[in-house]
């Protein structure tokens, strides 16, 4: 659908011209659509499963096989073959030879829902993903059954044409392109004096071997002449047949080619008699040739017409002929028929109007030329049935070009006209389908590239309405460097030699943004295999290939971030091991120096201390690394928090004192549980020492109690407290409230105490207290490895 | 008291002379081998059985885990104390025999001496 301003909107109209083109245009668009949807309607293009459920189904399908989409849709494709064809397994076989040769052609006969047989041309092609992975079949059959039904047609009508010749007065011989003997009547049979059997295959020379009646050479063959020149021929005077047996006769005859429906000779009939009465009379045997002309004119009219309705006149309009075809849609019979003027018994009137439409055969008998009926034209028959009807009519020209007579050919098309109708309704759905696409781009290019129709679809996408894009090339949806390269033309190319073209890249839209776009294009090619144009489908991919690449990137980096982890973990045991030899031998000085250089000792146990701080450092790191490779493991036991609260307070009295802080505890009864003792230690150890750091000098409690199935751990200081923006982020990596470097350590303690509290199924809280200072608390379920148990923020 | 000497397994030629000299200087008599395999050749020459190993994990030739298996299959050697003395990279405590404390590095003296005692091993020199 295309959006349009209003008519008479403040813009104004548009010029009638340019209104005209783009209606034009629009039209010619249609008309596109409408090639497309014939194919469609034309072929059952349906997908299978892999083990050869029917997945989905077209129109064409529909009508093809009669079946509907909920009827068929997961039922085996068995069900359209034949049972003789079942019991060869041919459905299976064609499966696996699709699968082995990537595709696989098959004639046959299929059975349609009511059971009926069509002849059907069936290509099955399996289906893969990009892993090649199988993902099922697409089919597509066409049903051939009109082709077999015209083929029948056509040799029932040779039948009719044999039949005829069988009882024609005259003599009548027929070749083959190659002017060898295809048929030969009675009377020919006699005159020649070779039977059929004998004749035919055997050169036309050898059966109808003539001379020149004064001159005794052998007469020039008019089948080479109709052959070679494909005209009407007539036999030179004095023509003489001398027949197998030697007796001589003079004839007269013509020679005319029989054409096929492209005009090509297929072969030649001659039609010649015996004139040894006649022969003085001149006028008699030109009368004769007239009369065998005419006649094989009007046959030959008649045959070609075979399955229609024929009417045939003489030169006053009047029925001279007429068959049962025609008998049956006028309702006269031809004994009834013949000698009635042509308007009686061909009546028709326009559908419209309902007047009388000038009989075609009025002006073929005027004007000597052939004339096609009018469109809307029905005929009224004799009982007043009235059917819409499509006809012809052609004159019989004597040898002076002037009208004998007239052959009128009809049909009745009220089936056409319902098929007409029925498509005109289907193609009009599949346009308003594709007009309501929104989310591929649907349109048509002309085979030069050029655009030839639009939708929503492409409008939404590209940014282009209808009316600026039709006729334009497509190439301007390409990147420059694209066009550059040539790229447009190539990929019409591959579509148009390879029946597809698919690709991923980038687009441009109308206000040069780039999206990321997945194109396919495949060409239309009209009943002759010729390309007719491409329907190309575009989809916008832009955000899934953000979300892709944006994907990507944070595994990219969550992969760099495992890498450091690693990394870290590693160093830190490698650091462990020099560590520790070196604080065993200052230990061996310290040992020795003590008793006799105070000074000495004095600076060896600093030097001790330093490794000390270095060794907590790699440990804090450790802890780090554990926790973000996953490696935190703990060990339950059973103790008393309690008792663990008393046990690190009195191991860190001595640093808080040294601090200016005053340790003190506040712990009820034993509070047992199931934690991991070291882990739990260190929290304490965490929060503790970060209330030492931060607020030294002030004094610092430590409490534990118990709330239902919940350790209550609190650690309050009187210090500064948490700047309020901080609160938020002081349990995460490298963090700390304080920017100042003065503080030593890697700002990881609270993090670290954070992330074992996690570990055990509880949490930290940081919070400033109202008379001033910072308050954290821990809680921890009883036992976390109960699987309910963790606390809910 | 047993009065066998301390056998220190370890690749780190600076922990082997720390940890020897350490032990020394408190009057333990001591022995060094550098992987399981030195160790275990080691043991099998000497008369009097180490009264404690001091056994690293990681270790090229033969590992601390490896020379814990050929332990367990000779019931000479199955009996004699030992302590794991690791950084702890990766301790797989599924393959250490039961009951071996595991002294994590870095460590201090007085608790390295502490499992020492332990385990049964006397310095010579102390009572």
């Amino acid at each position: 659908m295309t959006r349009r301003e209003p008519r008479g909107s403040g813009h104004g109209e548009p010029p009638d011209e340019t209104r005209d083109s783009a209606q034009a245009r629009a039209r010619a668009a249609e008309q596109r659509f409408q090639l497309v949807v014939e194919s469609v309607r034309d072929y059952a293009i349906f997908a299978l499963d892999p083990s050869g459920r029917v997945a989905t189904w077209n129109t064409g399908a529909k009508l093809i096989k009669g079946y509907l989409p909920e009827e068929i849709i997961g039922k085996d494709m068995s069900i359209f073959y034949a049972p003789e064809d079942l019991a060869r397994g041919r459905p299976r076989a064609l499966l696996d030879a699709a699968l082995s040769a990537g595709r696989v052609e098959d004639e046959g006969w299929h059975v349609r829902k009511d059971g009926s047989r069509f002849w059907a041309d069936v290509v099955i092609t399996p289906i893969r993903d990009p892993q090649g992975q199988l993902q099922g079949f697409v089919k597509v059959t066409r049903d051939l059954t009109l082709r077999k039904d015209a083929e029948e047609r056509l040799r029932q009508s040779e039948e009719s044409l044999g039949a005829t010749l069988y009882s024609i007065g005259d003599a009548v011989l027929a070749t083959d392109e190659e002017a060898r003997v295809t048929r030969i009547n009675p009377v020919a049979e006699r005159l020649t004096g070779w039977s059929e059997r004998e004749a035919v295959g055997r050169p036309i020379d050898e059966v109808f071997a003539i001379i020149n009646e004064d001159t005794r050479a052998k007469a020039p063959n008019p089948v080479r002449r109709v052959l070679a020149e494909g005209v009407v021929v007539g036999l030179a005077n004095h023509t003489a047949l001398i027949s197998r047996d030697g007796t001589e006769r003079p004839i007269a005859d013509s020679g005319a080619p029989i054409r096929d429906a492209q005009g090509v000779t297929r072969g030649a009939v001659l039609v010649f008699r015996d004139i040894t009465k006649e022969r003085r009379s001149e006028e008699a045997l030109r009368k004769s040739q007239e009369a065998v002309r005419l006649s094989e004119e009007s046959l030959r009219a008649t045959l070609y017409s075979i399955g229609d309705a024929v009417l045939a006149t003489d030169e006053q309009g009047r029925v001279a002929r007429i068959n049962p075809v025609a008998e049956r849609l006028t309702g006269w019979l031809e004994k009834e028929a013949v000698g009635h003027p042509i308007i009686e018994v061909f009546n028709i009137v326009n559908e419209d109007t309902r007047a009388r439409a000038v009989n075609p055969v009025t002006r073929v008998l005027m004007e000597g030329v052939v004339v096609g009926l009018a469109n809307h034209t029905a005929l009224i028959s004799r009982d007043g049935t009235e059917r819409p009807i499509a006809d012809s009519g052609a004159p019989i020209l004597d040898a002076q070009g002037k009208p004998r007579g007239a052959v009128l050919v009809f049909r009745d098309t009220t089936a056409e006209r319902r098929a007409e109708e029925a498509l005109r309704q289907s193609e009009e759905k599949l346009r308003q389908m594709i007009g309501s696409v929104r989310d591929y781009a649907l349109f048509m290019l002309d085979p030069k590239g050029r655009v030839a129709s639009w939708n929503p679809g492409a409008e939404r996408i590209k940014g282009y309405r209808e009316e600026e894009i039709l006729g334009e090339h497509f190439s301007r949806f390409f990147p420059p460097e694209d066009i550059a390269m040539g790229k447009p033309a190539r990929e019409l190319e591959i579509a148009a030699t390879q029946e597809r073209f698919e690709d991923e890249n980038w687009r441009v839209r109308k206000d040069g943004s780039r999206f990321w776009a997945h194109v396919i294009i495949t060409p239309i090619r009209d009943s002759s295999n010729g390309l007719e144009g491409f329907v190309k489908i575009t989809r916008d991919l832009t955000e899934r290939r953000k979300t892709e690449e944006e994907r990507l990137r944070l595994a990219q980096a969550k992969e760099a971030i495992r890498l450091r982890d690693e990394f870290l973990s590693i160093a830190s045991h490698e650091l462990k091991t020099p560590l520790t030899a070196l604080q065993l031998q200052l230990l061996g000085i310290q040992d020795r120096v003590a008793p006799i250089d105070e000074g000495v000792t004095k600076r060896v146990e600093r030097a001790m201390r330093v490794g000390g701080r270095l060794a907590q450092l790699i440990e804090e790191l450790l802890n780090v690394s554990r926790i973000a490779t996953g490696k935190l493991e703990l060990n339950f036991e059973a103790f008393d928090l309690s008792d663990a609260v008393r046990e690190i307070v009195e191991r860190l009295r001595d640093s808080a004192e040294s601090a200016g802080s005053e340790l003190s505890i506040g712990v009820a009864d034993s509070i047992n549980g199931q934690w991991d003792r070291l882990r739990i230690e260190q929290i304490l150890m965490n929060l503790i020492s970060n209330s030492i750091k931060y607020a030294a000098g002030t004094p610092i409690q430590v409490s534990v109690c118990r709330e239902k199935d919940l350790a209550i751990l609190k650690v309050q200081d009187k210090g500064p407290g948490i700047p309020e923006a901080d609160l938020s982020r002081i349990f995460e990596r490298f963090e700390r409230a304080s920017s100042a470097r003065h503080y030593g350590g890697l700002g990881l303690g609270l993090y670290v105490a954070d992330q074992i509290a996690r570990a055990h199924g509880g949490m930290i809280v940081a919070s400033n207290l109202p008379g001033g200072g910072a308050c954290f608390t821990v809680r921890l379920p009883l036992d976390p490895q109960q699987p309910a148990a963790a606390v809910s923020a | 008291m047993r009065n066998g000497p301390v056998l220190i397994v370890d690749d780190d030629l600076d922990i082997r002379e720390a940890l020897a000299e350490t032990l020394k200087d408190r009057g333990f008599d001591v022995l060094t081998a550098a992987n399981g395999l030195e160790a275990l050749k080691l043991i099998r020459r000497m008369t009097t059985h180490p009264s404690v190993i001091l056994l690293d994990l990681m270790m090229p030739v033969m590992d601390g885990y490896g020379f814990l298996e050929e332990c367990r299959k000779d019931p000479a050697l199955a009996s004699i104390p030992l302590a794991i003395v690791t950084a702890g990279h990766g301790v797989d405590r599924s393959r250490l025999g039961k009951g071996a404390p595991i002294v994590p590095k870095p460590f201090d003296v007085s608790q390295l001496l502490g499992v020492l005692h332990e385990l049964g091993s006397g310095a010579e020199g102390t009572a």
